[in-house]
C-alpha cells in the first residue's frame, strides 16, 4: 500500500446532478476507478466516490456525491448540495429532455449552494454523436449565458471526463489562492485532517495481513 | 432508530407518549414509550438525559463514526488495520444515504461531513460486522432483523462476519470479483445462503452461478452446517477451508476445488472417509480432530498430505495407521486421545509403521526419540533379516549363480542397544540369520 493515498492538502466536496438516466453513476465510476460500467442500476439516494488528483502541483482529495436522478429522491438530492464546493451539472446530448431540465437543475443548484461553489456543465454521451439532439453550440451558448464551464463528455469511452473533474477543480483551488474562497467556512474546503497526537506514526514494519 | 421521514419524503407513523413518571428528592424521572412504524421501545430517562435518544439516531451513530474517522480514519487506513462495525451501525450508514439531511449540519464545520465516513469506507479493505440477535438497548429492535448494505465498501478484500443474519445481507454482489479472505461465525446454516442469496435454494448450481472468484480463503467454523453444501463450489479458487465446530458428516462437493490445500474439519460429525483423494487430491494439511473416525483407509493416496491431525477420534487399531505409511510427504501425524495410544509401546509401534521416514515424522507434536529410533531400527533389522532369509533362499532355489545378497545398511550398525525395550512382536521366534551375513548382530531382550 503506498502512502499516497494518505497524502494530500486539501478535500474537495463534489456533487454530481441531472435527470435520471444520463450517466452521473458512470461518469463517477469513470472517474474514480477509469472504467466504464455497463449495467448500472439506478442509483437509490446517494452514491458516493473519492479519487486525489493533483491541482497545481497540490494533492486534492475529491469527495465525489452522486445523487438520484429520479424526481421522487429530488428531496434527498437537494439535502446534498450543502458545502458542495463543485457541482457537475450533466445532461444526455441524446435526449433533449434532459438538456431542457438544466434551468431547473440550475435553479436548484445556485439556491442551495453558496456563491462560491464552481458549477461545470457536462454534456454526456458524446459517444452518441449520431442520435445527437443537442448542439455543442446551443449547450455552449447556454454555459456562457449563465457562466457555467462546459465539455462534452463520454463515460462510456472517458473522452473529457478526467478535465471536467480537474478543470472544476482547478477552477476551486484557484478561488481559495485568490481568496475568494474562505476555508474557515464550510464551502467544501477541507484542509487535510491532522492526525491526532502530532505527526501519524509509521505502520510499525507490519505488511498488510493476508490472513 | 428512525428518521421522521423516510427516503421518498413520506412521513413516518410516530408514536411517542409519557407511559408515566416518578418524583424523587431533587429529580423526576419519566417513562417514555416510543414507536416509529412498527418498531416500539420504552425508556426511563430523567429529563438531562434526553439528549441520549438522539445518539441511537441515524444521525447519531454517524455523526460520532464521522468525527472519529475524520481524525483517525486515515492512520487506520494506513496501517490496513481490520475497522469493526456493528450491524446497527452499518444499518445507520445505510439509511443515512437514503436521508434527506445535509451531510453536515449548517454551521457546524466541514469536519462533521457524513463524507468523511463514506470516504473511510469505500477505502477499507478488511471488516468485520458483528451483529445480534438481542434487543438493542430497551428497544424492541433486533439488529440482526435490519437489512445491511455493503456496497458503500468498495475496496473491500477481507470480510469477517460475526452473528449475522444472512437472509438480511443485501449489496454483497460487487464483492464477488474481488473479496479475498471471508470469515463467517455462528450466522449460516449453509454456504450457500451467504454465497448466493439471489438463487432460489432449489436451482442447480451450474456454470452460470455467479461465483467468489478471487476468495482463496474461507473459514466457516463455529455455524450450524449439517453437511459440506454445493455452495462452497462458488469459491472455486480456495486454498484454505475451515469448518471446524459444525455438523458435518462427509465430505462432500470438494472435488472442484483444485487449489485447495488446507482443509479443517476439525469438531464435526465424520465417521467414515472413503477415498479422500479423489475429491481432494492436492491436499497438504488436514485437519479432523474431535470427530469420530474409526478407519484411515480412505486417506491412504492422499499422497500430497504434509500435515495430518487426528486427534480425539476413535482410531483403535493400528494396522489403520498402516495406511498412512505410503504418504511420501507426511512430516507431522496428531493421533492423541485415540483409544490405539492406550496400547502398549503404542509410538514405536506407530512410528516402525513408517520404516526409514520414522526419523522425520513428527508424531503427536514430538520427534522419535533417540531410543525410539533404535528399537525401531532393531525391528526392521529383525524384519529385513527375516525377509532376506526367505528371499535368499528363495534365490538359491531360483539360480545357484545369483550374487550373494547382501543385507541392508540398517543392519549394519552393531552393536544393538536394545536394553529395556520390547519388540512390535516378540511372540514370533527370531528367525535364523543367514549364512552369508557377516554382522554379529547381538540383541537382548526383555520379555514382557
Amino acid at each position: 500500500m503506498t502512502s499516497g493515498a494518505y497524502n494530500y492538502s486539501y478535500i474537495f466536496k463534489y456533487i454530481i446532478i441531472g435527470d435520471m438516466g444520463v450517466g452521473k453513476s458512470c461518469l463517477l465510476h469513470q472517474f474514480t476507478e477509469k472504467k466504464f460500467m455497463a449495467d448500472c442500476p439506478h442509483t437509490i439516494g446517494v452514491e458516493f466516490g473519492t479519487r486525489i488528483i493533483e491541482v497545481s502541483g497540490q494533492k486534492v482529495k475529491l469527495q465525489v456525491w452522486d445523487t438520484a436522478g429520479q424526481e421522487r429522491f429530488r428531496a434527498v438530492t437537494r439535502s446534498y448540495y450543502r458545502g458542495a464546493a463543485g457541482a457537475l451539472m450533466v445532461y444526455d446530448i441524446s435526449r433533449r429532455s434532459t438538456y431542457n431540465h438544466l434551468s431547473s437543475w440550475l435553479t436548484d443548484a445556485r439556491n442551495l449552494t453558496s456563491p462560491n461553489t464552481v458549477i461545470f456543465m457536462i454534456g454526456n454521451k458524446s459517444d452518441l454523436d449520431s442520435q445527437r439532439d443537442v448542439t455543442f453550440e446551443e449547450a455552449k451558448q447556454f454555459a456562457e449565458e449563465n457562466g457555467l464551464m462546459f465539455l462534452e463528455c463520454s463515460a462510456k469511452t472517458g473522452e473529457n471526463v478526467e478535465d471536467a473533474f480537474l478543470e472544476t477543480a482547478r477552477k476551486i483551488y484557484e478561488n481559495i489562492q485568490n481568496g475568494v474562497l474562505d476555508l474557515n467556512s464550510a464551502e467544501g474546503v477541507t484542509p487535510k485532517p491532522n492526525s491526532a497526537g502530532g505527526a501519524a506514526p509509521k505502520a510499525e514494519g507490519r505488511s498488510d495481513c493476508a490472513c | 432508530m428512525a428518521s421522521l421521514i423516510d427516503e421518498t419524503g413520506r412521513r413516518r407513523i410516530i408514536n411517542i407518549r409519557v407511559a408515566g413518571f416518578e418524583i424523587s428528592e431533587d429529580h423526576t424521572t419519566y417513562q417514555i414509550e416510543v414507536q416509529i412504524d412498527s418498531v416500539k421501545w420504552q425508556v426511563r430517562r430523567r429529563f438531562k438525559e434526553f439528549h441520549y435518544l438522539h445518539e441511537t439516531e441515524i444521525q447519531g451513530i454517524t455523526g460520532s463514526l464521522t468525527e472519529y474517522l475524520f481524525e483517525k480514519g486515515d492512520l487506520w487506513l494506513e496501517r490496513g488495520y481490520p475497522f469493526e462495525f456493528s450491524i446497527l451501525q452499518l444499518y445507520a450508514i445505510n439509511q443515512r444515504m437514503r436521508l434527506p439531511a445535509p451531510t453536515c449540519e449548517l454551521g457546524s464545520s466541514f469536519k462533521s461531513d457524513f463524507g468523511h465516513l463514506l470516504d473511510f469506507i469505500s477505502q477499507l479493505e478488511t471488516v468485520k460486522l458483528t451483529g445480534s440477535n438481542r434487543r438493542y438497548d430497551r428497544s424492541n429492535l433486533v439488529p440482526n432483523s435490519l437489512h445491511y448494505d455493503l456496497s458503500p465498501f468498495k475496496r473491500l478484500l477481507r470480510l469477517q462476519l460475526v452473528q449475522v443474519n444472512p437472509d438480511r445481507l443485501v449489496g454483497a454482489e460487487h464483492l464477488r470479483a474481488r473479496l479475498l479472505t471471508l470469515s463467517v461465525r455462528a450466522s449460516v446454516h449453509s454456504i450457500r445462503q451467504l454465497l448466493l442469496p439471489e438463487w432460489p435454494p432449489h436451482r442447480q448450481l451450474g456454470p452460470d452461478a455467479p461465483v467468489y472468484s478471487a476468495c482463496t480463503s474461507a473459514d466457516f467454523s463455529d455455524n450450524e452446517l449439517s453437511e459440506i453444501d454445493a455452495g462452497v463450489k462458488l469459491m472455486p479458487r480456495l486454498k484454505r477451508l475451515r469448518l471446524k465446530g459444525n455438523s458435518i458428516a462427509r465430505l462432500d462437493n470438494l472435488d472442484e476445488l483444485e487449489h485447495l490445500a488446507e482443509l479443517d474439519l476439525s469438531k464435526n460429525s465424520i465417521t467414515k472417509l472413503d477415498s479422500v483423494h479423489l475429491l481432494v487430491g492436492n491436499l497438504k494439511e488436514l485437519e479432523l480432530a474431535n470427530n469420530r473416525l474409526t478407519g484411515l483407509e480412505g486417506l491412504s493416496r492422499l499422497y500430497g498430505l504434509v500435515t495430518l491431525g487426528l486427534q480425539a477420534n476413535l482410531i483403535s487399531d493400528l494396522s489403520e495407521v498402516a495406511h498412512l505409511a505410503n504418504l511420501p510427504l507426511l512430516a507431522r501425524l496428531i493421533l492423541a486421545d485415540n483409544p490405539l495410544t492406550q496400547l502398549a509401546d503404542y509410538r514405536v509401534r506407530a512410528l516402525q509403521l513408517f520404516d526409514s521416514r520414522a526419523s522425520e515424522l513428527v508424531l503427536d507434536d514430538e520427534h522419535a526419540t533417540a531410543k525410539e529410533l533404535d528399537t525401531i531400527a532393531v525391528l526392521q533389522a529383525i524384519r529385513r533379516s527375516r525377509e532376506l532369509s526367505l528371499s535368499s533362499s528363495a534365490a538359491v532355489a531360483a539360480s545357484s549363480c545369483s550374487p550373494p545378497a547382501v543385507l541392508p545398511p540398517a543392519a549394519l550398525q552393531p552393536p544393538f542397544r536394545c536394553q529395556g525395550v520390547l519388540l512390535a512382536c516378540p511372540q514370533h521366534p527370531l528367525p535364523p540369520l543367514s549364512q552369508g551375513c557377516h554382522a554379529k548382530v547381538d540383541i537382548s531382550i526383555e520379555k514382557q
